[in-house]
């Protein structure tokens, strides 16, 4: 890739490029010692480089997520679809934030009547819109409980991620899913971000026929709801 | 038993030091090429248990060295991953029709390159 850039999304290709080829490299060398390939290391050498190593992880996200708006609005996104199982996905991611639940005191559930919702979609696109609300969900939820609902509906499949948390405020709900924008956060409530996760969702839904909304009660909770067409058994 | 070879071709010096260092300490002999042409040969000379390959080389680029290494004689059994960076697509049924084993977008997870390569050197000697 060295061609001149001739518009915004190729320069933001071109630098994603140029930034992760080294970026890759500082994390190959950060989990060499991590993962003790080049000898012992002590608890608190570890837990510096693995506070390196989950930074670079950060950066790429930002990186990899400014390239996926980009190419969203320049309709660049090209969507790798197979036919899976969204049960399965959906009891992975909550396998994954499992952990976080059980350190903060929060329920996770996963709410289906449904053995399997086989849907034709882009895995690991829809698994990081997945990851995505239940982990916008962790943020703002301090007690009670996160769950992820799957149903089955006339066009297709619902699945609604439902938190008891603070919830967002009527003026916010128009600006949701707009890029750069930012709602909600805390002090010490993680990563602040760019603002784009939400955007990304809605354009990887979009692209896929799908969509997402979300409702809200200051106070008492949000519920984020994505459909995806098809996926008949 | 004597220890599994494995031939490297790729230009990124940098990259490629640290997975030597990986899969050495996992075992493997590692021989490197940075470049297809000298990748050949020493595909010839070393004669591995498998090859991973660049996709983005210098001159000859991953798919057609797949290709040519196919065509080989004395390299066409050798198992061949191929791996492309995350922002190039992979071309699935080039990398078919060259005749490339697997293929891995990196940056890769250690775990899953090493399970990859000992899954393919293991079908190698049968």
């Amino acid at each position: 890739m060295s061609e001149k850039p001739e518009s915004d999304l190729d320069l933001i290709l071109l630098l994603a490029h140029e930034l992760r080829a080294p970026l890759g490299i500082v994390k190959e060398s950060i989990s060499l010692v991590v993962d003790k390939v080049l000898g012992k290391t002590n608890d608190k050498q570890q837990l510096v480089l693995l506070t390196a190593r989950r930074n670079v992880d950060r950066i790429d996200r930002i990186i990899m997520n400014v390239v996926d708006i980009y190419k969203l609005e320049a309709g660049r996104l090209e969507l790798q679809k197979t036919s899976f199982d969204l049960m399965t996905a959906v009891r992975q991611v909550a396998g994954v934030f499992q952990p976080l639940a059980d350190g903060a005191g929060l329920q996770l559930k996963v709410v289906t009547s449904h053995e399997t919702l086989p849907v034709t979609a882009d895995k690991p696109r829809i698994t990081n819109v997945l990851s995505q609300l239940v982990g916008n969900a962790f943020k703002f939820t301090r007690k009670g409980r996160i769950e992820i609902v799957l149903k089955r509906n006339t066009d297709g499949v619902e699945c609604s991620v439902r938190d008891t948390g603070i919830g967002i405020a009527p003026e916010e709900m128009p600006k949701l899913f707009h890029k750069f924008e930012q709602f909600g956060w805390v002090p010490g409530g993680g990563e602040k971000g760019m603002g784009l996760g939400l955007a990304i969702c809605k354009g990887i839904l979009d692209i896929h026929r799908g969509t997402i909304s979300a409702e809200s009660q200051p106070g008492e909770g949000s519920t984020f709801t994505f459909t995806l067409p098809g996926g008949k058994s | 038993m004597s220890k599994k070879k494995i031939l490297i071709i790729d230009d990124e010096k940098e990259m490629v030091q640290l997975e030597t260092m990986r899969l050495e300490a996992h075992g493997y002999e590692v021989v490197v090429a940075y470049e297809g042409e000298a990748g050949l040969a020493l595909a010839r000379t070393e004669k591995p248990d498998l090859i991973i390959v660049d996709i983005m080389l210098p001159k000859m680029d991953g798919y057609e060295l797949c290709r040519r290494l196919k065509l080989d004689a004395q390299c066409r059994l050798i198992p061949i991953v191929l791996v492309s960076a995350v922002d190039q697509k992979y071309d699935t049924n080039l990398g078919k029709k060259v005749g490339a084993h697997d293929y891995f977008t990196k940056p890769f997870e250690p775990t899953a390159l090493l399970a990859k390569i000992k899954e393919l050197t293991r079908k190698s000697t049968t």
